[in-house]
C-alpha cells in the first residue's frame, strides 16, 4: 500500500495504491489524518483508482475520513473507484452516503466556468 | 455429480501481515476453476473478511493459529473453511447483522454481510472459549475441464 497526495486546481488529492485490507488500514488512516491537518481548509479528494483490492476495513477508513473531513467543514469526494472496489461499497449499502465522482473536476477552464467543483454527478 | 477434485490447507499465525498471503493463496488455488476476475475478487474479499475476523476478534489480545482449507468439486464449486481457536461468538445471529461490531472504529460491522453477498452460502459455527469455523461456498459457472 502506498499513500500519496498532491495539489490540484480543485483541492488536495490523496491517492492509495495497492491493496487495502485490515493490515494496511492503520497506515491509511494515519496518512489521511496527517494530510487533513496539513490542508485544513481545502477540499479533499480521495483517489481510489490505484486500489487493486479492498475489503470492509477500507469501508471504515473511508467513512472515518469522511466523518472527520465533513465535521471540520471541508469538502470530501471519492474519485475514480474501480468497479471491484465499488462492489464492496454497494454490498455495504453505503453508496448514497458518500459522494463518488468518476474523475477530478476540471477547474479554471474558461468554457467550464459554470461547473460545480465538487458535486457528484 | 458433486465429487471432490482437489484440496489444500494452510495454517498460519494470526498476524495481520498474513492476511494478504491467505487471500492470495486461496485465490491462486481457486484459479483452477477458471473463474472470472470478478469471481476471484469475490473469493479474495470473503477470505480476507473471515481471516481478518480471526485476527482482530478471535485472537484480539493474543497470538494464535488460523487454518484456511479449500476444496474444489467437479461441478465447479469451491468450499472454503476458515477456522480459529479463539474467543468464539456468543450470539451468531446478532454477529451476522449488518453494522454489528464489537470492534473499534476501524471496524465497519460489514464483514459477514460482505461474505454473504459475495459467496453463495455462508455457515458460521462457534463456541465461546473454543473457537469459530466459517464455511463459505461458491459455484463457479461450468468452466472446469473446459480448456
Ligand atoms: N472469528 C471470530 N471470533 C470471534 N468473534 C467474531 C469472529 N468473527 C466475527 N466475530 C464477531 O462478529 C462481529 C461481526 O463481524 P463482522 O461482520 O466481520 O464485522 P466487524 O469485523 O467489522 O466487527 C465482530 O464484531 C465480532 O464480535
Ligand atoms: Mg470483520
Amino acid at each position: 500500500m502506498k499513500c500519496s497526495h498532491k495539489r490540484e486546481d480543485c483541492g488536495i488529492v490523496i491517492r492509495f495504491d495497492g491493496e487495502l485490507g485490515h493490515h494496511e488500514a492503520a497506515q491509511c488512516v494515519e496518512y489521511l489524518e496527517k494530510t487533513m491537518i496539513l490542508y485544513a481548509t481545502e477540499p479533499i479528494f480521495l483517489d481510489l483508482s490505484g486500489l487493486t483490492f479492498m475489503d470492509s476495513s477500507g469501508i471504515a477508513v473511508v467513512l472515518g475520513a469522511q466523518r472527520n473531513i465533513l465535521g471540520a467543514g471541508q469538502t470530501f469526494c471519492v474519485v475514480g473507484t474501480p468497479p471491484t472496489v465499488m462492489r464492496i461499497f454497494q454490498a455495504s449499502g453505503i453508496v448514497k452516503r458518500i459522494q463518488f465522482i468518476p474523475e477530478l473536476p476540471h477547474l479554471s477552464k474558461p468554457e467550464n466556468e459554470e461547473e460545480e467543483p465538487c458535486t457528484a454527478k | 455429480m458433486h465429487s471432490e477434485v482437489n484440496q489444500m490447507s494452510i495454517k498460519f499465525q494470526s498476524r495481520s501481515n498474513n492476511e494478504a498471503f491467505a487471500r492470495q493463496a486461496v485465490a491462486a488455488f481457486a484459479a483452477q476453476l477458471d473463474p472470472t476476475i470478478e469471481e476471484i475478487n469475490d473469493i479474495k474479499t470473503a477470505v480476507s473478511e473471515a481471516v481478518t475476523n480471526c485476527i482482530v476478534h478471535a485472537y484480539r489480545d493474543t497470538l494464535g493459529y488460523i487454518t484456511v482449507a479449500a476444496k474444489l468439486y467437479d461441478d465447479g464449486e469451491i468450499r472454503i473453511v476458515v477456522r480459529d481457536k479463539g474467543c468464539g461468538i456468543a450470539d451468531i445471529q446478532q454477529a451476522r447483522q449488518p453494522m454489528f461490531t464489537t470492534g473499534d472504529a476501524g471496524r465497519s460491522g460489514m464483514g459477514f454481510t460482505i461474505m454473504e453477498s459475495f459467496m453463495d452460502r455462508l455457515r458460521v459455527r462457534s463456541r465461546e472459549g473454543v473457537g469459530t469455523q466459517v464455511t463459505m461456498t461458491k459455484r463457479i459457472a461450468a468452466r472446469l475441464g473446459q480448456k
